[in-house]
């Protein structure tokens, strides 16, 4: 899953979505409007966003709302607990071996 | 507040070893292969390494006995031998499949050598340069956010 994230984020108007909803929900028109993108082409980035677990929307009235979701990242800190403890038992495992040998 | 960096860490060790002997156990597979998996439970069955900038690693591990559950398969993106180590990395499984970069500084220091890592997720291997900059400020961002939510 979380692979998905770090591609759905690999994208620059993408990451600039996600700093926008950081600071609180917004429709996706006001997504647009300070860019140079059409609405339908930032709807299409925040469906990326969706699909990737990092943001809900809510259809109200003619509005979309695109919210940042509560755990957007914390898969991502996961995979990095992750990694860091794996890498972290490989380097002792290295120190053993460099003083036995 | 301080903003833990989330999809980027960096780990330190000083070993009583030259760099060049430090270098070799990331790069002859006999030597890869005695540290890379160092799970009791878990072993390493294939260990290969060609050891070339461009060439990489390929290490199968999982749960005795099989020990192949698990790849790790490494690019040397930067090879500059007994200094400095760039890997692109792909961790699959059966669930899975991760790609990170790890950097790998050897340092010779008094009686021995520090090693630097940092290890980076990223999508691909050719955006992680260009995405670095953009994922500081977009995490600072959240994690402000999250941090006066809090």
């Amino acid at each position: 899953m979380v692979h998905r994230q770090f591609a759905a984020l690999g994208d620059p108007t993408r990451l600039a979505i996600v700093e926008r909803l950081a600071r609180g929900p917004t429709s996706a028109g006001d997504l647009a409007a300070p860019t140079s993108l059409s609405l339908p082409a930032v709807l299409k980035h925040v469906r990326v966003l969706e699909e990737a677990g990092l943001v809900t929307t809510l259809k109200r009235g003619r509005v979309r709302e695109c919210r940042l979701r509560d755990d957007a990242l914390v898969a991502v800190a996961t995979w990095t607990a992750q990694q860091q403890a794996l890498w972290s038992t490989r380097l002792d495992a290295l120190g053993t071996l460099l003083e036995d040998t | 507040m301080t903003t833990a960096p989330l999809l980027s860490f960096d780990l330190d060790r000083t070993y009583p070893a030259p760099p060049e002997r430090v270098w070799a156990a990331w790069t002859r597979a006999d030597l890869l292969e005695r540290w890379a998996c160092p799970d009791p439970d878990w072993c390493v069955s294939t260990c290969e390494v060609d050891a070339r900038e461009g060439g990489g690693y390929r290490l199968l591990f999982g749960p005795r006995p099989a020990g192949d559950a698990y790849s790790e398969t490494a690019t040397f993106a930067v090879f500059e031998p007994v200094e400095r180590l760039v890997l692109d990395v792909l961790t699959a499984g059966e669930d899975m499949a991760e790609r990170s970069r790890c950097t790998v500084l050897l340092l010779p220091v008094e009686g021995g050598t520090r090693l630097e890592l940092t290890v980076e997720g990223l999508s691909d291997a050719q955006a992680a340069e260009g995405m670095r900059t953009g994922w500081q400020w977009c995490l600072e961002g959240i994690a402000e956010h999250l941090g006066a939510a809090a």
